[in-house]
Order: structure tokens, then sequence, then C-alpha cells
């Protein structure tokens, strides 16, 4: 990453960081419970949660990586973003309502906690918590990382003193407020993601020369063409599909977003849901759009050289076109979509540890609160730890978690929440097939460790997500067919009636 | 097959959430289907239409987003049912749960 230390960039960050630890002060006073540490004491308004899910939502990559990603193969990039039309609705009407109204009738405080209230299985509430726990090490891991790089470039440190700086204000407001801290610097930090993507979308519009001027020169340089510009460009037909499944479908499963609908205090204002978080998404979104179309206008240009990792197409940009203010903002923003990712996974990692594993093999761990403390130092050092021993694992682990979050958890959830007929076998066979295949799938695909081990057999252009998302998607509904012939288990009056509502 | 797949499978996983909303998941599909199937009809993304943007990346940013995003999240809004009396019934099962345990 270019160095971004500038007097403005380094004040920027260290306010930003202040802010984080005086919420996160500010919270430390209000967790009294496990309620307060888990789910924020279920107290939030709909406006919050759309922002705070929103920040979860999006890492670092809708920043750094969509941009790079649009220099590397055009707009066909946009097929990721493109099921955001939907995606909001679709939570609501499928797993929104059910996850907030089971945690209205009983404890409820994380998706395997819900799981295990539909289904009456610790089996399959444990297997969802290896799962989640798996994809919490790789998204954390590499958050961290990331979040340490951004601040050795800002503050102009040496390697791994940014690193220990971010996880110290992070360790600092999650140990200490948990959720209620948690949503709190999400709200300051989804406001500052949206102030952000707006501000740099303008600049990078006016910079480039508005959008006719960044197409004309797109499609005349030789380097992109109208390829570039182009739905399918120069990918597969069957990736962009692949895209659209995967990041319409595979975001029913993110724990880190559907955490938050736990913590809406009053589940009527589920209404407004949709509209709030798709209003955000597609408001943060504005920085890939703006960002993937400018700098490659800009090198078509020759205003910018072209660019030897394609990541750095937003850094670059920031350094050589924007004000200071905007750069200023835009840092904040990463940062900010960074850290409140992390921060979602610190809780849900130490929620496995604490709540999730233990309910799994039959026991409850007493003073909740004081260990959730203590599982989010353990869990966060733990993914630190991996992600510097092993940055490339966790680096692979992390740009296929949100993957091995869809496959495993998604047809459960959006399936099994409004059919009654899918059995508890059923919910643990798809969580187990999704998470494995995918693991596997990504891991021989993506992996250079072992030379000998064979790609993976695909189509083409198939993403190996996509896969198991689909064999995740047959495999509950075949096994729930094959459970309806052998028996039919009664739900819990309070479980229909949630399913019903 | 392919694109008729991804654009029918979150209508039908809405319809299986939503229950009753046969007219709004008809015109999503419709707008979703009609949609990709028009990019895959499209040689080159078809001509250029607006800002010089091809005509399949224009109906990718004007329509296939905005589209059922409004017509989601109104129906969503207006179709949203959960009153009082429905969140009453829970929270009294919820104590009849608590005495049985």
């Amino acid at each position: 990453m270019p160095i971004l230390h500038r007097p403005l960039l380094v004040a920027t960050a260290l306010v930003y960081l202040l802010v984080n630890l005086a919420i996160g002060l500010w919270a430390l006073r209000r967790t009294r419970t496990p309620k307060d540490f888990w789910i924020a004491g279920q107290g939030i308004g709909v406006l919050t949660t759309g922002l705070v899910t929103m920040a979860a939502a999006f890492s670092g990559f809708v920043f750094l990586g969509g941009p790079g990603l649009t220099y590397r193969i055009g707009l066909t990039s946009l097929f990721i973003n493109l099921p955001i039309g939907f995606t909001s609705a679709l939570l609501g009407w499928t797993v929104a309502k059910r996850l907030r109204l089971l945690a209205e009738v009983r404890e409820v405080y994380t998706i395997p906690d819900a799981l295990l209230c539909r289904f009456g299985s610790r089996v399959t509430s444990g297997t969802a918590a290896a799962a989640i726990l798996v994809g919490t090490v790789g998204y954390l891991g590499t958050q961290l990382l990331a979040l340490g790089r951004l601040l050795e470039a800002v503050l102009g440190l040496s390697p791994g003193a940014g690193v220990a700086i971010g996880l110290a204000v992070l360790l600092f407001y999650s140990v200490a407020g948990g959720a209620l801290a948690g949503v709190y610097t999400d709200l300051f930090q989804g406001t500052l993601m949206i102030l952000a993507a707006i501000a740099v979308f303008w600049c990078a519009m006016d910079v480039a020369g508005g959008l006719p001027g960044i197409t004309a020169s797109i499609a005349g340089s030789p380097r992109f063409g109208r390829q570039f510009l182009e739905p399918f460009g120069k990918t597969p037909v069957l990736t962009a599909l692949g895209f659209y499944f995967v990041f319409g479908i595979g975001v029913l499963g993110q724990p880190q977003m559907l955490h938050k609908f736990f913590m809406i205090k009053d589940p009527r204002r589920l209404r407004w849901m949709p509209l709030t978080l798709g209003s955000s998404q597609i408001l943060c979104l504005l920085i890939w759009l703006g960002l993937g179309l400018a700098v490659p206008a800009l090198v078509a240009q020759g205003r910018l050289p072209a660019l030897a990792q394609p990541d750095d197409a937003a850094p670059l940009f920031l350094l050589n076109f924007a004000p200071e203010m905007i750069t200023g903002l835009a840092v904040a923003g990463i940062l900010a979509a960074i850290m409140s990712t992390a921060d979602a996974f610190m809780n849900i990692g130490s929620a496995v540890l604490v709540r999730d594993l233990p309910k799994a093999l039959g026991r409850r761990v007493q003073r909740e609160l004081l260990w959730g403390r203590l599982a989010t130092v353990a869990v966060t050092l733990a993914a630190a730890g991996l992600a510097f021993v092993y940055d490339d694992l966790i680096a692979l682990l992390g740009t296929f978690a949100f993957g091995t979050f869809g496959a495993a958890l998604a047809p459960t959830l959006a399936v099994g929440l409004n059919w009654q007929r899918v059995t508890a076998r059923a919910a643990t066979a798809s969580i187990a097939t999704g998470t494995l295949l995918n693991l596997l799938l990504e891991f021989l695909g993506k992996q250079k460790l072992f030379p000998a081990l064979p790609k993976p057999p695909l189509p083409p252009g198939a993403l190996p997500t996509a896969i198991s998302l689909a064999a995740s998607f047959t495999v509950l509904l075949c096994v729930t067919a094959l459970d309806r012939r052998r028996s039919s288990v009664a739900l819990p009056a309070d479980v229909t009636a949630v399913m019903e509502a | 097959m392919a694109a008729l797949a991804v654009t029918t499978f979150p209508v039908a996983l809405i319809g299986l959430g939503a229950g009753r909303l046969r007219w709004p998941l008809l015109v999503l599909w419709i707008v979703l289907s009609g949609g990709f199937m028009a990019l895959l009809a499209l040689p080159g993304g078809g001509p250029d239409v607006i800002w010089g943007l091809p005509l399949g990346t224009a109906l990718m940013l004007f329509v296939l987003a905005p589209v059922p995003f409004v017509l989601v999240c109104w129906t969503y809004a207006a179709r949203f049912d959960l009153r009082a009396e429905d969140l009453e019934r829970l929270r009294e099962l919820r104590a009849l749960q608590k005495e049985e345990d």
C-alpha cells in the first residue's frame, strides 16, 4: 500500500481512533448483563439497525478490493452489487423477522441459539457454531491484517506497530462494551463510510471528466477498451452469474449481519429495515462505482501510471487526485469499514466460545459477561496471531469466508425458518456440506502449498462458492424429503407461532 | 438456464418467506429474468445509449438494481404485518414456556 503519511491524515486517523475509544468508555458503563454484551440490550432503533448492519457487512473490500476488482475485470464486477436491489427485503422476508421474533419468545442472542430453538438439536447448533468459528477466524484475521497495514501506511509506523495500535483500540471498545460498543461505534463508522463514499464518488467523477468523459477515455484506450464497460466484458458469463447468485443468496447466511436483527428494540419497526439497510448500502457502493470507473479512465488518459497492484486503485487516487479533506474522510471511512466488520466478528467469535459451543455440549457457562470479555480477547489475539504466522492461509480463509457463511447457513436459515418440515438432520447435513465443500473447493482451487493436489473439477468460470451454496440447498431439500417419509416431529408452540407470524 | 435459475431462486425464497405476494413477485421475476435475458441477448452489451454506456450496462445500473429495490422495499413496508396483539401472544407463549421449564 502507498504511504499515506501526511499531517492531516495522521490527525484524522488519531481523532477517529479516539472517538472509538470514547464510545467504548461510554458503553463500558452501560454494559451490565450478557444481554447488553451480546445484543446491545436489545434496544436499538431501525435506522441504527440498517446502518450498523451495512457497516458490519461492508468490510474494507468495498473500499479497497471493489475498485481494484473493477480495474482488473471491468464492470462485470458490478454483478456482485446488483443483488442489492432485493437482498435487504429478502433478508427481511426470510430471516430478519423470524430471528427477531425467536428472540422475543426465547433467550436467543446468536444464530446457533436460534437454530437450537428452531430445530431442538444441539448437533445442528454445534455444527453451525463450528462453521461460524472457521469463518470468523478468516474474516477477523484478514480485517486485522488490513487494519494494521492501513495504520502503518497512514501513521508511518514500523510493521507490527500499526496492528498493535489497531488491536488495542478494537479490543478496548469491544471488550469493554461488547455489542453495545460495537453498535454505537458501527453507527459512527457507518455514517463515516457513507459520507466518505459520497465525497469520493463526487470527487472521482469530477476529476476524471464526468461519466461521458470517463466512458470515452476507457472505450478509446487500448489497455481497457469498450469491453471494460460491457456487462460481461472478458469475464465468463458463468462467473458473472455466480457472483449474482453467491452475493444475492449468500447474504442470508452472514452472521455479522443477521446478529444485528436480534438487537432491534421493537420488532414492528422491522417494516423499515429493508429501506434503511438497502439505502445505506447503495450509498456506500458509490465508492466502488466511482473509483472503479475513474481510476481506469485516469490511467487511459495518461494521468496515472498503470497499476502494478489493482488494490492500490483507491489509495493512489486519494493520494494523487483528491483534496486532502476528502482523503482524510476516505481514510477514516476505510478504517471504519475494516473496524466495524472486525468488531462484529470479535463479538460473534466470542459468543461461539462462551455460549454456542458449550450449549452444544450441554453445558452453560457461569458469569457469561466476564467470560465473554475474556473470550473476545482470546478470539481476537488468536485470529491476529494466526494471521501473522499463517498470513497466506488466513488471507485465503478470509477471501472465501463470505462464501463459507453463505453455503453453510443460508439454506438452513432461509428455508428452515420458513418451512416447518425441514428437519434437524437436514439442517445439520446442509450446514456440514456447505462448510466442508466450500472449504475444500476453495482450498484446492487457490492453494499453492501442495503442488501435487489436484484442482477441483469445475466447469470454466464456475465459482466454487456457487457450487457449494447450490449443493447445500440441494442437501437440505433432499434430506428433508427423505425424513418426511420416516417421521414428523411437532415443533414447540412458541416456535410454530414465530414461523407463522 | 443458469440466468433463469439465479433470477428465479431469490424470488422463490421471497415467496417462501412472504407467503401471499403474487403480483409484486411476478413483477420482480419479470424485471430480473427479463433483464438478464436482455443482457445475454445483447452482443457486446448492445449499442451505447447514455453517457457512453452500453445498453446492457445501463440496464444493470438504472433498471436491474434500482427497480427491484423500490419495488421490494415498498412492498415489504406495505405488507409488513406484525401487530401489538401478535407480540403479546408471543410473550404469553414465552411465559408459558418458562413455566414448563
